[in-house]
């Protein structure tokens, strides 16, 4: 299985199926495509709902804040869920039903999506300035890039070690030196 | 939901969340408008009177803006996924780090570049994207398809390497479309009088454009059956949409000046009143939360007309609140070079201060402020930065909103762009996978047959 740096092993069906996400919905696989799919519709939802409809709250700067922490929260919230699953194969799916899981990812979505919004809207309102204003705009749209490339290395690392905890096969990052 | 009880006290959100209830974006996002008489944060001396408030269509404009400028990318990234499947990371960093850069350079040549100019360079890189993307996909399906399946000879690995470069390229362009065109769109935003009634559209449009572009595969590459070729040439659809909303549905916004005459006028009267209370040090960039934040855009902008009438304020000066460095490397503008001697040479936070006081009317009265570094931060300044250290220092004095801006996608499975289409469009769909299969038993069949193979 020879190949590029960041070659996928060929077997794997779904190509970029980074994420802690991809390590959650059960032991079978078929299983976990289907808990991303969900999930991920689920995660566009809230993300379109927020981006509509959060400009409205309004939220102050120091409120920003809280955007982050929860999505802290919630990721360890999934990569526990997925570390514990390794665990306990069997027993962890009825203690914490999958399903469950889903509502989560539509917080996230909607975390995500309303920290987009807002912190548009409150800068623009912060900066008086109308000339400055238009450059501070376009310059905080960094951190928006800059953040999607941090989660995906974010993702892929703890994709890498919940597949080898879970014994799945397939992650790009193999979280070890091997 | 706990959301609610966010809701900042001081405002009337614009629009009561009832009536937003139907979950059409092109039915919500017009209604924005008719509120946006009230929205225009109020203001202290509340006199929300401007007319003008943002047309129906500016608000369709900007939400077809934010569709349009994420939908290429979504689709092309999914359709990278199918054709170069070998080569995720790569693709992933070329998805997300041209984008990046460009964003970074943008504070030094957006207030030079005229914003028709970066909408059509924009549409320009998806327009060139497309076609090649086209192009790689025969050159792919001919190389003996999804090189990772391992077969083909030299040349048709030859083929697909360079195609799967030139997927790789109108990525690259993609991202560099995306980018420029939110960068530029977001700017644009700030120039309308209701930022925050354009930039809601604006985001609305974004959020849709992961479905939309889902949805846009789904019909035309699933169902119709539509070749991933003849697909990439159908989302031409999108910059054309783009240049549509663009120069067709936005109107320009209105002219900065008059709309806030009395405004000005109050704002510059309260300015006389409160320039004397200076703030005392130069050197912190943070307000406190409220001081800012909470300011009204009108009173704001006011007091700044108000103040660029008082004959402006050096850059220079506004960045001495940073580092001295940076107010040094703003000297050899000869333009301001009268004024600033006007006031003399004072040491440069000092200089900060005072020429912040005025830019400030309101935090000072609204708030008494806790610290005693009431200084405006960099981003209240009244004038552009200029130079290279200036301006450098400025975007980082934004980072109040850049770093959780930043944040806040690390549990969402990074950017709501380039995950939820791959499960779908990575593999190929099923009617081709049955055929590949059946293909597969038949060639087994007949080695078995001749013997070629042993089991």
């Amino acid at each position: 299985m020879g190949g590029k740096k960041f070659e996928l092993p060929t077997k794997t069906e779904y190509v970029c199926q980074a994420g802690v996400w991809s390590a959650l919905g059960g032991p079978d696989a078929a299983e976990r495509d289907r808990f991303y799919k969900y999930a991920n519709w689920l995660y566009q939802a809230g993300v379109f709902l927020s981006r509509t409809f959060g400009g409205w709250l309004r939220l102050s700067r120091r409120q920003l804040w809280l955007l982050p922490a929860a999505q802290g929260a919630f990721l360890v919230l999934f990569a526990a869920a997925g570390a514990s699953a390794a665990a306990w194969a069997g027993l962890a799916p009825r203690l914490l039903p999958f399903p469950l899981l889903l509502v989560p990812a539509f917080a996230v979505g909607l975390l995500g999506g309303l920290g987009y919004v807002s912190t548009f809207s409150l800068l623009a309102e912060s900066v008086p300035f109308a000339p400055l204003r238009q450059v501070s705009l376009a310059a905080v749209s960094v951190a928006d890039s800059a953040g999607i490339a941090l989660a995906d290395a974010v993702s892929v690392a703890v994709q890498g070690c919940l597949y080898r905890a879970a014994g799945i096969p397939g992650a790009a990052f193999k979280c070890g030196w091997i | 939901m706990a959301l609610s009880s966010w809701r900042r006290r001081r405002r009337t959100p614009p629009l009561p969340p009832a009536t937003s209830s139907s979950s059409s974006p092109r039915g919500a996002a017009p209604p924005a408008p008719t509120s946006a008489a009230t929205s225009p944060s109020p203001s202290p001396s509340s006199t929300p009177s401007t007319p003008s408030s943002t047309p129906p269509r500016n608000v369709l404009a900007f939400w077809l803006l934010g569709l349009a400028n994420n939908s290429p990318y979504t689709i092309a990234l999914a359709a990278a996924n199918e054709l170069a499947a070998g080569a995720v990371g790569s693709i992933f960093f070329t998805a997300v780090f041209p984008a990046l850069l460009l964003k970074l350079t943008t504070p030094f040549w957006f207030p030079r570049v005229h914003v028709n100019a970066r909408a059509a360079a924009a549409a320009l890189m998806a327009l060139t994207a497309f076609p090649l993307l086209a192009a790689a996909t025969k050159g792919i399906k001919e190389g003996g398809g999804e090189g990772s399946r391992g077969g083909g000879g030299g040349g048709a690995a030859a083929a697909s390497a360079t195609s799967s470069r030139s997927v790789l390229a109108s990525i690259a362009l993609l991202s560099f479309q995306g980018g420029l065109g939110e960068a530029s769109a977001l700017a644009a935003a700030g120039s309308y009088p209701h930022p925050r009634v354009v930039l809601g559209a604006w985001s609305s449009g974004t959020g849709a454009a992961g479905p939309v572009g889902f949805s846009f595969l789904m019909l035309f590459h699933v169902f119709a059956k539509l070749s991933l070729r003849a697909t990439m040439l159908l989302a031409l659809f999108w910059p054309a949409l783009w240049l549509v909303a663009h120069f067709v549905i936005l109107r320009p916004p209105p002219p900065r000046g008059p709309d806030s005459e009395e405004e000005a006028a109050a704002a510059a009267a309260a300015a006389e009143g409160e320039g004397a209370v200076l703030g005392a040090g130069g050197g912190a960039i943070e307000l406190s939360p409220l001081s800012a934040s909470s300011r009204p855009l009108s009173a704001a902008a006011a007091s700044a007309s108000a103040a660029a009438k008082k004959e402006a304020l050096d850059p220079e000066e506004a960045t001495g609140l940073l580092t001295p460095r940076a107010a040094e490397a703003g000297e050899d503008d000869e333009e301001r070079g009268e004024a600033r001697a006007k006031k003399g040479e004072q040491g440069a936070a000092a200089a900060a201060a005072a020429a912040a006081a005025p830019a400030l009317p309101s935090s000072s009265s609204v708030l008494p402020s806790p610290s005693s570094s009431s200084a405006s931060p960099l981003w209240a300044a009244t004038s552009l930065p200029k130079g290279f250290l200036a301006t450098s220092a400025h975007v980082a004095s934004l980072w109040p909103f850049a770093v959780p801006l930043f944040l806040v996608y690390f549990a969402g499975e990074g950017g709501q762009e380039n995950r939820p289409l791959s499960p779908f469009f990575s593999s190929p769909p099923p009617s081709e996978r049955k055929k590949e299969r059946k293909k597969e038993r038949k060639k087994e069949k007949t080695q078995l047959f001749f013997g070629w193979k042993k089991i």
